[in-house]
């Protein structure tokens, strides 16, 4: 075993598998055997494949470079040992009533984190590897976990702790649950994995926030790696906000696996980081499943955004609808990557997938590859993408009803975003992202 | 139904029964390559130097490129050194003596497609006296065009009589750096066509391989250049309907067009070489690259293709737009059955002002047939105004076929405008339901839906060829619903 540690391709992932040997290999005994073994083939597979090149086609657009050549430091529980007071100043949706969960650096810290909810389980995952392993595996193995990327790999070999959400079947959560993530900085380069498990059972009812956030201006990388499983009949509303500073990296991954009837709405709105990727895998493996992937992504300066969405239809009957609007201006690039794969026997599919993408300056830069890969006949699959700028049309009938150049220009911008957030069910969380967005806008639109 | 189908496939299949081998007359070189085989080729044909050292640049950059991988494509690995990249052009000897040895059954698709007789003798090798020839019909058109001052013909002859016009052209819109299939063509090509259009004339015809006297035999690694100076116009077909007899199975031509200000090249091609019998069992690799350039304000470049046949088809007819104003556009109809795969769409790269692409794309697959859309379409920051619309409809007919998309869309300037869209379906069992209730077979039904689906292309192709492919179409479907 000690043989594979030593393999590794690149010289550069030297210090990952050192911490690994450091933080994690001690954890062996406490931890079930095949959770260990896990880590240990994840960490294999990491050492195989290396980051990513622009060279494999999922890289095509977003250069990681800038994450490889910094020297992380991978955050360990000494880390958030007297935490600043107002640690959760940058935190949004913190006034939406909830069952907060709260990470700094990836670690589950109870003194901030507050549960109301009796049933189920709404915790961290650390210490209840150590309690009930069969639970766990038989969740794990429920969520078909894939590997095949570099940074899930990663986050796998080097997690040790994140949300653990377990819903009994039929219930109804009378409040959300909100998972924070602080990214909190020192003097060196802090690298955080966390890593959460959400399983919702049979026909219950589940809010998910998923927010992603820093302390300082600190420089700082995310790597996280979510996975849902929607049981038969469950309702999820998952709602990721990454709000991160300009000088931070957040790559996080969003795996979820639907049961049959499941009605999912996952959001994504993305505005910080200076480079971001969120993927998106979604396994539609029941069915009459209805699904609904939006996202909002907002970049300025030399931000890179990238979203990559896998919706993969395996049963029959199921409607998966992604909306994804982009907002780019000075230097920024955004990439869209989404593809639907419908297998053989997922007749009567419908799937929808639309891109929109605005583009306020000389210098943005956008790339789109909306894709559609389908084995199937009997279904009904469109994508379209559009790029474009504002419309000069709507921009005079604006005007010539005495409303100034910049008020129309972000009365313009505003309603593109907005179309997204109208998809979003939960009110309170759609009007606080409205805010959100707004905010951003006026801050960065100040004059145009 | 599938009687229908079994006819269709075994006389593609039979076909190639009919002693279409090596003539002994004909000269080959062992199979292979290398620096020599390049010497030999260029100095059979008597090159000059110049194009030697080209082929040998190319060749060098070659055997150090990788075979591509990543089109949607399954293929067994080709073996590069055991092909013979070498035959002097074959006599016609070798083919069935008059139409009465040509398989019955090959004559009824000639027929269904509506060929005429003296086309079909072509088509199916019969040695023909030279009188009644589809070449003296080509003297009579070369006449005609030399009047004008168009130079149309074989590639050979070009580098020749004008080897000016092709030194300065040939590889400047696909280099042979290009990728791994147009390095190995301009290595080891073999003919092809050459085609100028003088300032200010626009070309009294259509021109084909069909009218040129050597393009009887399409050679496996075939170079085609069309220039269009000032103000010209040419409308170039390629192909034809009826199934081609071949017997090499790599395909890899390189097409260039160069469209001078105020220029317009129109590129139709029809392909339907063998696809491979109803197990995927042969059939011919169509890897091609095909490119434009508008190279002067205003030029345009139409690229329309119809594709049904080949075992795999990779090819991506693309259009530079560098000229201010000038205006790209493809338009393509695919179609893959039993095994067949498809990989084709376009690339559009805006570099002008005011550039404007028009991409349609029309996929269609039933049986196993994969049937990909790949398309870039790429504005770069220069390209103010640029304009773009892609459809890509794909129609999936029975259950074990594939239709995929792949759009690349990179826009670098706000004020472009660039729209994509795409949607799949299948054929209802409504719509047939209702052709059926009114006396048109089901067979016929689908023809009709799967024509209007495909209609917004073919308007694009010249007269003649639209009706063919129309025909064509229907057949090469034909068995596919049951």
């Amino acid at each position: 075993m000690n043989k594979v540690l030593v393999q590794t391709k690149v010289k550069d992932l030297n210090h990952f598998n050192e911490h690994f040997k450091k933080a994690i290999e001690p954890l062996e005994s406490s931890y079930p055997e095949w959770l260990f073994n896990l880590k240990l083939r994840a960490l294999e597979q990491f050492n195989d494949i290396g980051f990513p090149a622009q060279d494999d086609e999922d890289w095509r657009f977003t250069n990681i470079s800038p994450i490889e050549k910094i020297h992380w430091k991978i955050a360990t529980k000494q880390s958030v040992q007297n935490l600043p007071e107002d640690i959760l100043k940058n935190v949004p949706f913190l006034n939406i009533k909830s069952n907060r969960l709260v990470f700094v650096n990836g670690f589950y810290i109870p003194e901030l984190s507050m549960i109301t909810e009796e049933l189920g389980f709404i915790g961290n995952l650390e210490n209840f590897i150590k309690g009930d392993s069969d639970t766990l595996k038989k969740i794990y193995d429920e969520s078909g976990l894939a590997l095949n990327d570099a940074f899930c790999a990663l986050n796998m070999a080097l997690s040790t702790d994140g949300a653990l959400i377990l819903i009994p079947p039929n219930i109804k959560l009378s409040k959300p649950v909100h998972i924070v993530h602080i990214s909190l900085g020192s003097d060196s380069s802090i690298m955080s994995v966390p890593q959460h498990i959400i399983s919702v059972g049979r026909h219950s009812n589940l809010i998910l926030f998923e927010t992603y956030s820093n302390y300082s201006a600190d420089t700082t990388f995310t790597n996280a790696f979510t996975r849902i499983i929607a049981n038969n009949g469950a309702v999820v509303e998952h709602i990721r906000c990454q709000t991160e500073n300009q000088n931070s990296y957040n790559i996080a991954t969003t795996q979820s696996c639907l049961g049959e009837s499941v009605q999912l709405s996952l959001f994504s709105i993305a505005l910080g980081g200076k480079i971001s990727r969120h993927t998106i895998k979604s396994r539609l493996n029941g069915e009459g499943i209805e699904s609904v992937f939006g996202g909002i992504y907002m970049a300025s300066d030399s931000q890179l955004n990238d979203h990559y969405l896998v919706v993969e239809h395996i049963k029959p009957r199921c409607i998966s609808y992604e909306y994804f609007n982009g907002i780019l201006s000075d230097k920024a690039r955004g990439v869209f990557n989404g593809r639907i794969y419908v297998h053989p026997n997922a007749i009567k599919t419908d799937a929808k997938q639309t891109n929109k993408n605005l583009l306020l300056s000389d210098d943005a830069v956008i790339n789109s590859k909306p894709q559609l890969e389908i084995y199937a006949d009997d279904v009904k699959c469109t994508h379209g993408a559009t790029v474009g700028r504002l419309d000069q049309n709507a921009i005079f009938y604006l005007r010539s009803r005495g409303i100034n150049i910049n008020d129309a220009r972000r009365m313009l911008i505003w309603a593109f975003a907005s179309e997204i957030l109208d998809h979003i069910n939960n009110q309170e969380c759609r009007e606080k992202l409205e805010k959100i967005v707004a905010d951003w806008l006026s801050s960065h639109f100040a004059n145009i | 139904m599938s009687d229908k189908n079994d006819i269709i496939e075994s006389l593609v299949k039979k076909e190639y029964k009919y002693g279409f081998y090596t003539d002994v007359e004909t000269e080959t070189v062992p199979p292979g390559l290398n620096e020599d085989i390049i010497r030999l080729i260029s100095h059979k044909k008597q090159e000059p130097e110049w194009l030697l050292e080209w082929r040998l640049k190319a060749y060098h950059q070659w055997i150090t490129m990788k075979i591509p991988t990543w089109a949607k494509v399954k293929y067994q690995p080709i073996d590069f050194q055991s092909i013979v990249y070498y035959a002097a052009p074959k006599t016609r000897k070798a083919g069935p003596k008059s139409l009465e040895e040509v398989d019955p059954k090959l004559l009824e698709t000639y027929e269904k497609l509506g060929i005429p007789l003296k086309e079909q003798e072509r088509l199916a090798g019969v040695a023909v006296d030279a009188v009644f020839d589809s070449v003296s019909v080509a003297t009579t058109f070369k006449e005609k065009l030399a009047e004008k001052g168009i130079i149309f013909c074989a590639f050979s002859e070009a580098v020749r009589e004008y080897p000016e016009l092709v030194k300065k052209y040939l590889g400047s819109v696909v280099p042979y750096t290009d990728n791994f299939y147009a390095a190995l063509n301009t290595a080891v090509f073999s003919d092809g066509s050459f085609c100028y259009i003088p300032k200010g004339v626009r070309c009294p015809m259509e021109l084909s391989t069909y009218f040129r006297i050597n393009a009887s035999s399409t050679g496996q690694f075939e170079r085609t250049l069309i220039i269009a100076d000032e103000g010209a116009y040419v409308s170039y077909l390629e192909g034809c309907t009826a199934p081609m007899r071949d017997e090499n199975q790599l395909h890899a031509a390189v097409v260039e067009l160069v469209a001078l200000e105020n220029a317009e090249i129109k590129y139709s091609t029809v392909q339907n070489w063998y696809p491979g019998d109803e197990l995927g069992r042969g059939g011919i690799y169509n890897f091609v690259t095909k490119r434009g350039i508008c190279k002067g304000k205003n030029s345009k470049i139409s690229w329309t293709q119809v594709e049904t046949g080949s075992a795999i088809t990779w090819k991506y007819p693309s259009v530079i737009l560098q000229g201010d104003n000038s205006i790209g556009e493809f338009y393509s109809v695919a179609v893959t059955n039993n095994y067949q795969q498809a990989d084709t769409g376009t690339k559009m790269i805006h570099i002008g002002k005011n550039t404007r692409s028009t991409i349609v794309s029309k996929g269609i697959s039933a049986g196993h047939g994969q049937n990909s859309y790949r398309g870039l379409v790429k504005v770069a920051k220069s390209a103010i105004n640029a304009r773009n619309f892609s459809q890509c409809d794909s129609l999936l007919i029975g259950n074990k076929c594939g239709a995929h998309t792949f759009p690349y869309i990179e826009v670098r300037t706000p004020t472009a405008n660039v729209e994509h869209e795409a949607t799949t379906s299948k054929i209802g069992e409504d719509q047939i339901f209702y052709c059926n209730q009114r006396g048109v077979s089901t067979q016929d039904a689908i023809n009709m839906i799967v024509n209007g689906f495909c209609k917004e292309v073919f308007r694009e192709l010249p007269m003649e060829f639209a009706v063919e492919a129309q025909k064509l179409l229907g057949v090469s479907l034909e068995g596919s619903v049951g």
